[in-house]
């Protein structure tokens, strides 16, 4: 089932196409609030929002861009409105919570902390393009930027990011301590 | 894939693909696929009504045909049979099946929507009310975990529920009998007729025993709520279920007596909350704390964490590994198990550091061997941490007047699956290694 075969099937209430929907996506979506919120219990609340908003407005999905860049549009609308709404102390809390994730990879561990200490905007978009598999055009739509933005920033991360990953510089992550 | 412009290093891609990789947790799909679906309510458009109520002149065929049908999929029964158990006032109970024939009540469980008490036969009992959740373990010391959602923890409870809707899931295996109406015995509540579900499913187990598993599940046709779920395992003759003996699970949708929301006392010098010290666990990561330099090595004392039974777990800054063989001391007593000496032999294992907000973090481990009494540590102590270089033992850092942190068991606390709990996602012995 293609995605218009299955927002089509949604839009007539199919609870199976909605399943269908979740199962193909989750995980995704799940992954990029994570690497966002910072929190595992808010990813996962903005994650359901963010389903229960795409299943309930399918009808406003007219396929110019994927299913999957649409999902993550409404995520970061999700994640940018909450962040709005709450203090900011309240929602991006910098406690390491618990990953909804697995890996056995070290470096990969590196990689989340490191990424918890680059600026948001960075961050979102390392993670739309080179976690997620983005095109910049892509997350571009996600993030309602101009495609050079996606670029430059993608640019900047990925440099913050190598330096934080040298291991002599992990010392200077610059991540919420109280001295 | 990397875009261009890439400027990414080797060690930046392969961490990338290695968080790419990384792989959701068992269990996270499914609560919250759960928690999705539960609240979408499909809304049909106006345009097909019409031509739903002209298929409607057909349903009674197509109902007389599916009923005689076998390979009718029972699905949406099923699941809203699960909805409806784990929902609203209740009474659970799940009992083994013994040898002689007797029932042995393995766990019970009161709901009445909004408050839920779950006791289990061995391992004390858990209340859930107000947001709260409150533990009470069968020694009588009460942890309290506040950081429950609604939700969550309705769901999470309910073991039974879940298991008609793990019977319920697509699989090839899976075959469904259904027989509507039932009214022998009078197992319907309140004088209605009864549903059973047969459900056979073959299945292979985590020791690759292809098994069968029979449930039985009665239903009230009129509530749809389930009544009795019987469950048993067959295999081949060399199959090992003896850890799958037969069960029965219960339910009773009388008026619950508030009183049985209410946890027995417990001593008050004995209650801990455990999301309070994940907290305290979790900040002191990032915190600085006392620190001294030995033979060269660095080792900065975060927290310090003392239990009801004498062990003693000191979270530091320290960038070396340890022998399981070496413990901490508390105001001069050495706290090991096993016997100093031989520290990097292969006998025992060793306690890697892991980096955490960008520190190299250890947690070393002082255990009392003691268990069958309770052991109190003053509230401030004078710590000494073996430090190791070269694979020997260099020197002892030593912090005086240090302020101790009590749970009610510094292992559950902080390596319930016996590596710090902040490096459980890197997989099964990844804080430990056998000695080189």
């Amino acid at each position: 089932m293609n995605d218009a075969e299955l927002t089509a099937n949604i839009k007539r209430g199919d609870r199976e196409a909605a399943r269908e929907l979740v199962r193909r996506h989750y995980a995704s979506v799940l992954r990029f609030l994570t690497m966002l919120c910072r929190n595992a219990d808010d990813a996962d609340e903005l994650t359901q929002e963010t389903f229960l908003r795409a299943l309930n407005r399918v009808g406003q999905f007219r396929g110019h861009s994927g299913l999957r860049t649409w999902l993550h549009s409404i995520a970061y609308h999700e994640f940018t409105h909450r962040r709005r709404k709450q203090r900011p102390e309240s929602v991006l809390t910098d406690h390491a919570t618990s990953c909804p994730f697995e890996t056995t990879s070290a470096l990969a561990i590196d990689l989340g902390c490191a990424l918890r200490s680059i600026p948001e905007d960075a961050r979102a978009v390392f993670v739309l393009c080179d976690v997620q598999e983005l095109t910049m055009e892509e997350a571009a739509t996600v993030l309602r930027i101009p495609t050079g933005t996606v670029k430059s920033r993608l640019r900047a991360a990925r440099k913050q990011l190598m330096a934080l990953l040298e291991p002599e510089q992990e010392v200077n992550l610059n991540v919420s301590r109280t001295r | 894939m990397f875009q261009e412009p890439d400027e990414s290093n080797n060690r930046l891609r392969e961490a990338t693909v290695a968080m790419r990789n990384s792989q959701l947790q068992a269990g996270a799909f499914d609560r919250g696929e759960d928690a999705i679906l539960r609240r979408f309510a499909p809304r049909r458009a106006f345009r097909y009504r019409a031509i739903f109520a002209a298929a409607g002149a057909c349903a009674v065929a197509i109902g007389a045909v599916l009923v005689l049908t076998p390979t009718k999929s029972y699905a949406a029964e099923l699941r809203k049979i699960a909805q409806n158990g784990g929902a609203g006032m209740r009474h659970v109970r799940t009992m083994q099946v013994q040898p002689d024939g007797s029932l042995q009540l393995v766990d019970e469980l009161f709901s009445d929507g909004i408050r839920t008490r779950w006791i289990m036969r061995n391992s004390g009992q858990i209340l859930w009310a107000n947001r709260e959740a409150r533990y009470l373990q069968a020694d009588g010391a009460t942890e309290v975990h506040a950081q429950f959602g609604d939700h969550q923890f309705v769901h999470w409870m309910d073991e039974p529920a879940n298991k008609i809707l793990a019977f319920n899931r697509v699989n090839s295996g899976t075959k469904v009998i259904a027989e509507h109406g039932l009214s022998e015995h009078g197992i319907g509540l309140n004088g209605s007729t009864a549903d059973r579900y047969t459900i056979d499913e073959d299945f292979i187990d985590g020791r690759g025993q292809k098994l069968r598993s029979h449930m039985v599940l009665i239903s009230d046709s009129a509530s749809e709520r389930p009544l009795e779920m019987r469950t048993s395992y067959t295999g081949p003759p060399e199959a090992d279920i003896a850890n799958l003996p037969p069960t029965i699970i219960r339910w009773e949708y009388s008026k619950l007596d508030p009183k049985v929301f209410e946890l027995p006392a417990s001593d008050p010098t004995r209650v801990y909350n455990i999301d309070d010290e994940l907290e305290l666990v979790k900040t002191s990561l990032g915190q600085r704390g006392k620190r001294v330099t030995v033979a060269g090595q660095s080792v900065e004392l975060l927290q310090l964490w003392v239990d009801e039974h004498g062990n003693a777990y000191a979270i530091a800054a320290a960038d070396y590994g340890y022998p399981d063989n070496y413990g901490i001391a508390i105001d001069g007593h050495k706290l090991e198990v096993a016997p100093e000496g031989e520290p990097f032999s292969g006998r025992y294992l060793v306690h890697l550091p892991s980096m955490q907000m960008g520190r190299s973090i250890q947690v070393f481990r002082g255990l009392s061997g003691i268990r069958d009494r309770r052991v109190e540590w003053p509230d401030v102590v004078t710590v000494e941490i073996p430090v190791f270089k070269n694979k020997a033992l260099a020197a002892w850092a030593k912090f005086d007047k240090v302020s101790v942190n009590r749970a009610h068991d510094d292992q559950m606390l902080l390596e319930p699956m016996n590596i710090p709990f902040w490096v459980q996602h890197q997989g099964a012995g990844a804080g430990t290694q056998a000695a080189p």
